[in-house]
């Protein structure tokens, strides 16, 4: 019998968990994953098969919608899916797209996956939000040190 | 320091500070006596009743001085001095106190310094292993001396130093009685900020302490070793060898076997690199303690793996190889397996940039460590050179042309931005921007008339180390001193760099071939504070080191403050403060720059002075605190990505 595609997302997750890159991984409802991960906080992650969207929601606080780190974060996932990027770093747009919203300033960063490819879309969501925290780290240290408690030394 | 009666048993002839300042030039005995001249500063050559800074006449006497080496019956500081020389102590750094030690360690002939401040001292011994893989001793009198070194040992522990510390400790027979003065228990106090300490308190057994200690400081995951040397250890009288106890033979105590790495392990790695697509090295500095970097080339190359540095210390991997990804940060997430060797200093997950789906193999030559912090898929207990040369033994010569292409192209998009950073930099043109020292100071280090590979830098500072580091490249070990590392002290770069001026000016180890070259430190005008005083002891010593410090009157913290109108005060200095005129004044040579384009043209003076002179020099560049902020100055502060050039935690 076929596995669920939730089962599949539960999986792939469980990976990372069983592997020690996730913490604490839980589901506390269907579909509803938690885990310390990328700056020892707590992520959430929700699934909604109905519409084939993996969402870490509210990943990055204290970004208001129209602010310039706004406008350069959307740019950023854009550039995920530029071809001149290797394979192994993009996210394909014929299997999975990448987008973000902001609600009273609190980022939230979806992955619609195609033709449920969850496993593909687990990998490279994972990778992706991984890529977007170097990147705060490179370009935006003030930010973490304002928003994730990231010692300013 | 005020001296109990048992510390008078001793001839004052013996513990006098006078003797005790002999002793210490003898560290000067690799300087030309000549270079022993008066510096004339301008004032002096205005006024004739102003004296000029002046080497006292001791410096060169000292210089021609003959050690008398101790033979039987010797004391118990005689004793430790010889068991450090025969277990090659390459240089001990110091301040007044603790003198039976420090005068014997000098006689054995070793290159001994005195500094003005321990803990600076402490911090000149860091940076000397750091650039040399040698140990290197600090000492310091009992008490005061002592916890002036409490933060350059907290700093060595933390970057894994082999840093000997060395305090007296007034008499066994005065203990909990408070006379006297300068009365404390040490060991307590370095607990958790070292890898072994003892206070002695058995005459006998001095050399067996002695001789484990370096048994300590040179194997596993050197940090420092912290001995207390009471009065009736050190003045204790020994007819013959075999009045100490256990062994004064060292082959009866002593080996230079290396743990090497289980034949399983070495297969499971080289299945796992062999089915990689985008394999790494990380290098880190169990390669340079174990002196691995020859058979981390070979491995490199044999496999094709790229390698990038992290660590205390950086050029085990020259950044000339097309095989470097130091400058490649973009390029770190790509690694499907990485080679973690010798990385003592161990990141959590998500703190190196490599991603959630790589596999690790860590090389480790204590099994303790192996799989803390971070997820392990091979663990190998290892001397890290045994471990790199079974790898390149056992690995086939493999290609990874697309992944090798993928790391040039990261490398290009980096120095790219470093391009358009300094174009930004050099567009402000009322101070002087981080990015235009940085760009400078890398051309004139590796792309104008200097030999890539000669210039010892210690990369210090706290905002402009971010900038420097993009900047800064490795191309022979020991050629780095990645600052303040993991700890994150501020202010010790003047230190280290006097430690490593002492390295490359006695030629030891790594630093061979650079002999006497000027050694390069860039600071802030935070850090420079604490340690400033020390470009006397530079000058005293004739140590070439030039030092840039960005001056942008605030601690680099400001800007956490910057909203907040009663703390940001807290965080600024006046403004436009004459650090150079403050070296003028200790003997060195002051520039003062105020506009990115007079920069280079300073650093070009400083240098020859470093050549000609032998002297220290101090570049006050003047720039502003709101060069930090992003808005009003592109690109603002700056963050790290490690490792790589940028490292900075581990």
């Amino acid at each position: 019998m076929a596995k669920s595609q939730l089962q599949v997302i539960r999986e792939s997750l469980q990976t990372y968990a069983d592997r020690g890159i996730f913490r604490e991984f839980s589901e506390s409802k269907t579909g509803q994953f938690h885990f310390v991960w990328l700056l020892h906080r707590e992520m959430n992650l929700q699934v909604d098969t109905a519409t084939q969207t993996l969402r870490f929601k509210q990943l990055l606080p204290g970004i208001p919608t129209g602010s310039a780190l706004h406008a350069e974060l959307k740019k950023f996932l854009t550039e995920r899916h530029d071809r001149r990027l290797p394979e192994h770093r993009r996210v394909d747009r014929r299997r999975a797209e990448v987008s973000c919203s902001s609600r009273g300033g609190m980022v939230s960063i979806s992955l619609k996956v195609k033709k449920n490819q969850y496993t593909y879309g687990v990998n490279r969501l994972v990778n992706l939000i991984h890529d977007l925290f170097v990147y705060l780290r490179d370009k935006h240290p003030d930010y973490l040190v304002e928003n994730f408690d990231v010692p300013q030394e | 320091m005020k001296e109990t009666p048992e510390t008078n048993k001793k001839t004052k002839a013996d513990v006098s500070r006078r003797k005790f300042i002999t002793r210490a030039a003898i560290g000067a005995g690799a300087t030309a006596v000549s270079a022993f001249s008066e510096t004339k500063a301008a004032s002096a050559i205005d006024n004739p009743d102003i004296k000029p800074i002046k080497v006292p006449d001791e410096f060169a006497l000292a210089a021609k001085a003959q050690f008398a080496k101790a033979e039987f019956p010797m004391t118990g500081a005689q004793v430790f001095a010889r068991v450090c020389k025969e277990e090659g102590l390459a240089v001990l750094f110091s301040c007044p106190g603790n003198y039976s030690i420090v005068n014997a360690i000098a006689q054995e002939g070793i290159p001994t310094y005195s500094g003005r401040h321990e803990g600076a001292m402490c911090h000149a011994a860091d940076g000397f292993c750091r650039v040399t893989g040698e140990v290197a001793a600090a000492s310091g009198t009992e008490g005061p001396g002592f916890t002036d070194m409490i933060n350059a040992i907290a700093a060595a522990n933390a970057a894994r130093s082999p840093v000997l510390v060395l305090a007296s400790n007034m008499a066994i027979v005065n203990e909990d009685t408070e006379a006297g003065i300068q009365l404390g228990y040490q060991q307590p106090t370095t607990e958790g900020l070292k890898k072994y300490g003892k206070r002695l308190i058995t005459p006998k057994r001095i050399h067996e302490y002695g001789a484990y200690a370096f048994r300590q400081l040179r194997t596993g995951v050197p940090r420092p070793v912290h001995l207390d040397f009471p009065a009736e250890v050190t003045r204790a009288k020994f007819e013959k060898p075999s009045d100490l106890d256990y062994y004064y033979d060292k082959t009866k105590y002593r080996t230079t076997a290396k743990p090497y790495p289980n034949p399983k392990d070495i297969t499971a790695a080289v299945e796992l690199l062999k089915q990689a697509q985008r394999p790494m090295i990380v290098s880190s500095n169990g390669v340079f303690y174990s002196r691995a970097w020859d058979a981390l080339k070979t491995l490199a190359e044999k496999a094709q793996i790229p390698v990038v540095e992290s660590g205390a210390m950086k050029g085990q991997f020259s950044d000339a190889s097309p095989l470097s990804a130091n400058a490649a940060p973009g390029a770190l997430a790509s690694a499907d397996v990485v080679v973690l060797v010798g990385q003592y200093c161990m990141p959590t997950v998500g703190e190196f940039a490599f991603g959630p789906d790589a596999k690790y193999i860590r090389i480790d030559p204590v099994a303790e460590d192996i799989g803390r912090n971070l997820p392990i898929d091979v663990g190998m207990v290892s001397c890290e050179k045994a471990a790199l040369e079974a790898l390149a033994e056992a690995m086939p010569a493999m290609k990874h042309d697309a992944w090798i292409a993928e790391i040039a192209a990261a490398r290009k998009k980096f120095e790219d931005e470093l391009e358009t950073f300094y174009a930004k930099g050099a567009s402000y043109t009322d101070a002087v921007h981080p990015a235009v020292i940085a760009k400078e100071l890398s051309d004139f280090m590796y792309r104008g008339k200097l030999p890539k590979e000669q210039t010892t830098f210690v990369a210090g500072g706290y905002g402009i180390a971010r900038y420097v580091r993009r900047w800064l490249r490795g191309y022979r070990p020991g050629q780095i001193l990645n600052g303040a590392y993991q700890y994150g002290a501020i202010g010790p770069d003047v230190g280290y760099a006097v430690g490593a001026a002492v390295a490359v000016r006695h030629g030891v180890s790594v630093q061979a071939a650079h002999k006497s070259a000027p050694v390069i430190c860039v600071t802030g005008d935070a850090g420079i504070g604490y340690t400033i005083m020390e470009l006397e002891t530079a000058s005293k010593y004739r140590l070439p080191i030039i030092v840039i410090v960005y001056n942008n009157n605030a601690w680099g913290t400001w800007t956490g403050s910057s909203r907040s109108p009663v703390t940001l005060s807290l965080h600024l200095f006046q403004e436009n403060v004459r650090y150079d005129k403050v070296a003028e004044g200790l003997g060195a040579h002051g520039e003062y720059v105020t506009k990115p384009t007079d920069f280079r043209a300073a650093l070009e003076r400083a240098y020859q002075i470093a050549i000609k002179e032998s002297r220290p020099s101090l570049i006050n560049c003047q720039a502003k605190k709101e060069f930090w902020v992003r808005q009003q100055y592109e690109p603002g502060f700056l963050g790290t990505v490690e490792p790589g050039c940028m490292s900075y935690n581990h």
